[in-house]
């Protein structure tokens, strides 16, 4: 649903990186290399960059339907 | 005269006549089938042996496109390919022109179809369009499946329809029977062309594990799996179940009716006060109570089945109204998620409510990939017991390295590799068949980012801190929760319930059943020389009932209880009755056998 | 019976650290390891008591999601099985922030303030009082201090030969910190014998730093190399001090248990 608040596999805080990755790597109108993002915001390891790569927002899905 | 050499013609499986030249008939029907003076529903197929010509137009054939070559190159043009995919152009449109035709099981035999462009030459009449639409929905999502041996394919494809998910985007509305929800679901990092045409990432159903191939203390023997408790613990594979129960005011002919309600005392079958301590005034539970197996969800009494009955004082007494509670079945818990109350079909009062069950991955809970590496949690292990890497990467799960070489999955360790090249990458790889990305670049693109390129990193144990002396491989996987959870399975009985006719044990875990002893069962007892153990099973447990029966006559004898005397209605004699054990289902064999009006007499004799 | 231990640091920062001890076993490393992880504890909130919650996430999603929140977590103020509160209330359309958690005990506050806990719609809202417990690693994952806490051998790299002109031209992949020993045949014109050289820095490829050269690694037996990082409760050096303090404490339980 949300993005999760921790890497599943090392507990590092990745939640507050979401927006910003969103927003750099598929909104803007030129999108940027998710690779250099992630490098920049600092997300070192494979599994929480796994984390960000792999997200699917469900929230405005689901939300129409309660 | 010549027809005798002529070849026939069947239409349908309907002889309609003969021809002298079979190869012109079928290549001239063709022909015309590509100009669309034939409908592209028709196949036709010479068969040399038989001198036959077979057309076949009915419904019911499977059959696959291909293109058309004639000469050795393909009819259609680089200008239509590219208008394709510009999307001036559409498919039925290739068809109708004659560039595409479908071809049955029968014409197939007929025809020489080349895999790539390269290798046509004058004898070919097809080309491939891709060789991965061999592949259906439910094989075609699987990652590198040109690696993995056919039967892995099949389960693959099969345990991928029964992963949880994200079922539908009003699953909050539905007030389905049973349901599932996956707490937080991923996009594969190795992804297929099947997984956006059919719109897959829009309902994933499963998530990415950080997987390392290795023995894990003798946990994952035989398929089971180990799981990280840290990553279980921050909601990974955390699942919601739902069941939605019905209960319904209905209307008895004669004017009575159930009713929601509080049951008082005076209802027969009441469950005391405590039971009814949640729900409403109006015996609606409210959302968010949280309740335990047996708990009371909608408080319901219904009118007695009789208005009137004998009673002890040889009169008729007014009923008094049953309790007919909606209750959770036994085993389950949860917290009440919605209740909702809305009409019947006749215009009574209906109301469903749905209850919500957490569900946290434990021992039993059945995982699997989508290369048919199926597994169940072995062990859940402390984060701190993991094997770890130079970077504190610790995996999510420890697959043992025995369920890989006989099963031949080499798809499963393509996509570890994939997946964790997609992670370093920050994007998704292509895993479609036949043009997925290629092994090499994959490794390649590891070391690029610093990892060898086996995949293997070296790790530490946990648990004694020594470096393992093998180097372990480590990727990241595409893998699903199926919901064969054990919670929804474990069931224990010492006694229980019965069924009324047979008084033998009840079936099924809902109503509390036993587990058959069966015939197989029977000859390990037998083989074993167990004959005691065997009666234990089949009689003392089951359905032993001790029957009086007259000595004299063989049948059996009545018992008056309060005259306290026992006595065969035949002989009218109280001597010779003696109670003797047999099955229930034994009597009521002799029962059957009475009513049609056999008298089965049953000879005594006295115990050794 | 004391000994002295040589410490190092290759990389110090207020979250994440890394660092050179020498001589020390295995068994020692993975113990301060492991109380890092499991034995350090922080304030996590356990129990959450819902005003309202309308948004799409069930109680229990939110409860898990505020617990995973780090809070921060001041050195020995407190003792395990204390309780802090904190409360919440935000109204939609607008995201839940764990910056918007109030905390009664200005100590005890979240760690980083945009992580967002839940989008809520509009005419969503969510009302909560939640209290944060203290406790450890062990208990669960979101009290622990340490995340991606790991150790390796500290390793050298020895020259035994040139490359042969027809080797193959494969990367040699190494992960961790090296101690230079071969300075000579780095291609680092800087290098010294005795530095400690994190392997990123020649993009985990040995053939980038010592090109043309046939190599061997090897680990050296007593010295390991800490990578540490705290999740925000509190900084690296408060983290690895408690952590040996959990060991020294239970040894010292341990040692009056035993005696008579």
């Amino acid at each position: 649903m949300m993005v999760p608040v921790r890497c599943f596999t090392c507990g590092t805080v990745v939640g507050e990186h979401w927006e910003e990755f969103k927003a750099r790597t598929r909104e803007a109108e030129e999108p940027e290399d998710p690779e250099k993002v992630l490098d920049e915001l600092g997300v070192e390891r494979h599994c929480c960059r796994r984390m960000l790569v792999s997200h699917k927002d469900l929230v405005d899905i689901v939300a129409p339907y309660q | 005269m010549s027809q005798g050499r002529e070849a026939k013609v069947y239409v349908n499986g309907s002889l309609v006549g003969t021809h002298p030249e079979p190869e012109k008939l079928a290549h001239q029907i063709r022909q015309a089938r590509r100009r669309g003076d034939v409908s592209e529903m028709v196949n036709v197929s010479v068969d040399e042996r038989t001198s036959e010509v077979i057309v076949n137009a009915d419904a019911g054939r499977a059959r696959r496109p291909l293109l058309v070559v004639e000469d050795g190159e393909p009819l259609i043009s680089e200008e239509e390919v590219e208008a394709l995919q510009d999307g001036d152009l559409e498919f039925e449109e290739l068809v109708e022109r004659g560039y595409v035709e479908f071809i049955d099981a029968e014409e197939e035999g007929d025809i020489y179809v080349a895999v790539e462009e390269d290798e046509l030459t004058d004898n070919h009449t097809h080309l491939e369009i891709d060789p991965q639409l061999m592949f259906g929905i439910g094989a075609g999502m699987i990652p590198y499946p040109e690696h993995n041996a056919s039967p892995r394919i099949t389960m693959g494809s099969g345990m991928i329809k029964q992963s949880l998910g994200l079922p539908s985007a009003n699953y909050r509305i539905r007030p389905d029977t049973r349901q599932h929800l996956l707490h937080y679901p991923q996009l594969s990092m190795v992804k297929t062309q099947t997984t956006e045409q059919i719109g897959y990432d829009d309902r994933p159903a499963a998530q990415n594990f950080v997987v390392a191939v290795m023995s894990y203390e003798g946990f994952n023997i035989e398929d089971a799996l180990v799981m990280n408790q840290g990553s279980v613990d921050r909601a990974l594979a955390r699942s919601h179940f739902f069941r939605t129960y019905e209960g319904e005011e209905r209307r008895y002919p004669g004017g009575q009716e159930d009713r929601f309600e509080i049951p008082d005392d005076e209802v027969r079958g009441a469950r005391g006060e405590e039971a009814y301590t949640h729900l409403d005034e109006d015996g609606l539970v409210n959302p968010e109570t949280k309740v335990d197996e047996n708990a009371v969800l909608l408080g319901k009494t219904s009118p007695p089945r009789f208005l009137e009955e004998p009673d002890d004082m040889g009169g008729l007494s007014p009923q008094k109204r049953r309790e007919t509670s909606v209750t959770m079945r036994s085993g389950e818990s949860g917290v009440v998620d919605t209740v909702t109350l809305m009409e019947g079909e006749d215009g009574s009062k209906l109301s469903k409510v749905s209850v919500r069950d957490e569900r946290i991955p434990e021992l039993g809970d059945k995982f699997a990939s989508r290369h048919g590496q199926k597994g169940v949690v072995g062990h859940i292990a402390p984060q701190e017991d993991m094997p770890f890497t130079e970077e504190g990467v610790v995996p999510d799960l420890i697959l043992n390295p025995h369920a890989l070489p006989s099963r031949m999955t080499v798809g499963h360790i393509l996509e570890m590799i994939g997946g964790k090249v997609g992670s370093l990458e920050g994007r998704r790889v292509d895993g479609t068949p036949f043009t997925g990305e290629d092994e090499d670049k994959l490794r390649g693109s590891l070391e690029d980012h610093g990892f060898k390129s086996s995949g293997k990193e070296v790790m530490y144990s946990g648990v004694t801190g020594e470096k393992i002396e093998a180097e372990i491989f480590v990727g990241t996987i595409f893998y699903q929760k199926l919901y064969h959870m054990v919670s929804n399975k474990i069931h224990a009985r010492s006694r229980g319930p019965v069924q009324v006719l047979t008084r033998q044990p009840t079936e099924g875990r809902a109503r509390e059943g036993g587990l058959r002893i069966g015939e197989m069962e029977r000859d390990v007892f037998i083989g074993h020389g167990a004959a005691m153990t065997l009666k234990e099973r089949l009689l003392d447990e089951s359905d032993r009932e001790w029957i009086y029966v007259c000595a004299q006559c063989g049948m059996a004898a009545v018992e008056n209880v309060d005259q306290r005397r026992v006595y065969c209605p035949n002989c009218e004699e109280e001597t010779d009755v003696h109670e003797i054990e047999m099955s229930y289902a034994f009597k009521l064999l002799l029962d059957e056998m009475k009513a049609l009006g056999i008298a089965p007499r049953v000879e005594l004799e006295d115990a050794v | 019976m004391t000994e002295e231990y040589e410490v190092e640091f290759v990389d110090l920062g207020e979250r994440e650290a890394t660092f050179l001890v020498r001589p020390i076993t295995p068994a020692f490393a993975n113990g301060i390891r492991r109380a890092m992880i499991a034995d350090v504890p922080t304030f996590s909130i356990d129990t959450v008591r819902f005003i309202e919650n309308s948004s799409v996430m069930f109680d229990e999603q939110l409860g898990l999601r505020l617990g995973l929140v780090p809070l921060s977590t001041p050195p020995g103020e407190f003792e395990e099985g204390e309780e802090v509160t904190l409360s919440l209330d935000v109204e939609g359309p607008e995201t839940a922030y764990s910056g918007d958690l109030v905390a009664s005990d200005p100590m005890v506050e979240p760690a980083d303030d945009n992580i967002p806990i839940i989008d809520l719609k509009d005419g969503q809202r969510l009302e909560l009082e939640a209290d944060a417990v203290l406790d450890s690693g062990r208990e669960h994952a979101k009290h622990q201090g340490g995340v991606a806490v790991s150790y390796r051998h500290l390793q050298t790299v020895e020259v035994v030969g040139e490359r042969g002109e027809f080797a193959a031209d494969d990367p040699h992949v190494l992960r961790g910190v090296i101690e230079e020993q071969e300075a000579d045949a780095a291609a680092d014109a800087d290098a010294q014998n005795g530095d400690l050289v994190p392997t990123d820095a020649f993009d985990n490829d040995l053939t980038n730093r010592y090109p043309e050269k046939e190599l061997d690694v090897h680990d050296i037996e007593d010295a390991f190399v800490f990578n540490v990082e705290t999740d925000g409760s509190f900084d690296v050096e408060t983290l690895v001090l408690e952590a040996v303090g959990s060991l020294e404490t239970r040894a010292d339980e341990l040692k009056e248990a035993v005696q008579l």
